[in-house]
């Protein structure tokens, strides 16, 4: 279509959409004092969130403060518990530990310069930072080194019966792996959080950009029941499951299924399914891989 | 949506009945806005009210009271996107072809008109709904690229070819209507 064939059409479609758009009903408008009263009750339930932040991070602080010693003991291969702890507390290499305050790995600068500017931004929808300002340059997590280093380590703060926030730091020393997460919200590293959300027979994923207002940036879910999940490198990993029946597998009726914000509904991609020479017990493994950074997902599978 | 940056003013100094002006005269498009984006009534009144909430809790904030209206979407978008992630995580779907609703009480509409918007409503209910977000800014309130861009918080090319790859879609769907 040449050009101003091109400018044509958007004018139809534009004044297309005008007429369609002074169509549209608009439901009653709420009275004003409701957006007041509205606010008014978040501002209040901010608080009482802080308030159980504040403790998590302290019963956090005690966990590490706790565990540190004692796992150090056990990897220097000192079989008695109370001479490994002592001896780690008075280890200089565990930085962790000593080296720096404990608290910056709980809630790391990048974390609180974000939510000042959400405040600034957006006027204090984000909860202001809990803990007291550190003394010294801040930590400065560029986005580079939050996608490629903040899985190698974590610390997990407690905040309720369930919800789980992880907050990362780029501590090579203590590296190590997330575990799995259930129906849980857990902050993957200072600019992504991820939620899965399980049914029995599908799992969906969304991963939020947390440095820009939660921003979702990948939203999606993939028929199979829920198996595992974690991180690898830059990616977040899912393990799923499906049982099929011969008779489905012969009618091609097997593949499983994704939903997608963005793609719609669509089967598994047959050629990213490794299958065996023969069905034995019709189960189907996936992985999905998540690029944390860009949200790309792919998924592989293989049958037995 | 035109605001008067006096009111701005007030409303960001805390003056209630400015702001409950400010509500009402923004309202109308805010609510469509979320219409388009998410096609449903109810998840869009929600949505609204959610973000003048935090248009309160923020307007006192505000530096560039001229920039009020950007502002006021960028957030609505924001909270849009977090929506559309909800209507995934639920595993619904959403039809805008089913939820916007065009009366046709003048007596003199055509029959071409009310199918015309029909396949209008069906088009748009087959693009995604940031595809949507950026055909309503930029055509029905007239905000560039480049405003749209600093709006979602997605880069300038890439919204650029969003809405030329949405007005080609637009065009292979409606296009015999158009060009027929």
């Amino acid at each position: 279509m040449a050009e101003h064939e091109e400018k044509i059409f958007e004018h139809e479609i534009a004044e297309q959409l005008k007429k369609f758009d002074s169509d549209i009903k608009i439901p009653e408008i709420s009275d004003a004092q409701r957006i007041f009263e509205l606010a008014e009750k978040e501002t209040k339930v901010v608080s009482i969130k802080n308030y159980r932040k504040i403790i998590g991070i302290a019963a956090a602080v005690v966990l590490v403060f706790i565990s540190v010693p004692v796992l150090g003991g056990i990897l220097s291969g000192n079989i008695g518990m109370d001479m490994a702890a002592s001896e780690a507390a008075e280890e200089p290499s565990n930085r962790w530990a000593y080296d720096e305050p404990v608290e910056e790995y709980v809630m790391d600068s990048a974390s609180e310069a974000y939510a000042e500017e959400s405040d600034t931004v957006y006027g204090g929808d984000m909860e202001p930072p809990q803990e007291p300002p550190q003394e010294g340059e801040p930590e400065v997590i560029t986005e580079e080194n939050s996608y490629n280093d903040a899985f190698e380590y974590a610390v997990f703060d407690f905040l309720t019966r369930s919800e789980i926030k992880a907050t990362s730091g780029t501590d090579s020393k203590n590296s190590g792996s997330l575990p799995a997460v259930k129906d849980i919200e857990e902050a993957i590293n200072s600019k992504r959080s991820i939620d899965i959300s399980i049914e029995s027979e599908s799992v969906s994923v969304l991963l939020y950009d947390t440095s820009a207002d939660n921003e979702v940036i990948s939203a999606f879910w993939v028929e199979g029941s829920y198996q595992g999940s974690g991180t690898e490198d830059k990616y977040y990993y899912i393990e799923l499951m499906k049982v099929i029946t011969l008779e489905d597998f012969e009618n091609e009726s097997w593949l499983p299924m994704v939903g997608d914000a963005e793609k719609g509904t669509y089967f598994i991609d047959k050629n990213m399914i490794s299958l065996p020479d023969e069905i034995e017990h019709g189960i189907i493994f996936m992985k999905v891989l998540i690029d944390i950074s860009s949200g790309e997902y792919s998924i592989t599978a293989s049958i037995i | 949506m035109k605001i008067e940056n006096d009111l701005v003013i007030k409303a960001s100094k805390g003056d209630k009945d400015a702001f409950s002006e400010l509500y009402y005269s923004c309202y109308k498009d805010l609510y469509k806005f979320a219409l388009y984006t998410l096609g449903d009534a109810e998840d869009a009144a929600d949505v609204v009210s959610d973000t003048f909430v935090e248009i309160w809790k923020g307007i006192g904030k505000l530096r560039d009271f001229s920039s009020f209206n950007s502002w006021a979407f960028r957030i609505l978008s924001t909270r849009c996107k977090r929506e559309i992630g909800n209507i995934i995580k639920k595993r619904g779907t959403y039809n805008i072809d089913d939820l916007i609703e065009t009366p046709s009480d003048d007596a003199g509409n055509l029959e071409e008109d009310i199918i015309e918007s029909a396949n209008l409503a069906s088009a748009l209910s087959k693009i995604d709904g940031e595809e949507r977000m950026i055909l309503v800014l930029s055509v029905l309130h007239g905000y560039t690229t480049k405003e749209i861009a600093d709006m979602i918080g997605k880069p300038h090319g890439t919204v650029s070819s969003k809405l030329h790859r949405t007005f080609a879609k637009l065009r292979d769907m409606l296009g015999g209507e158009n060009n027929g």
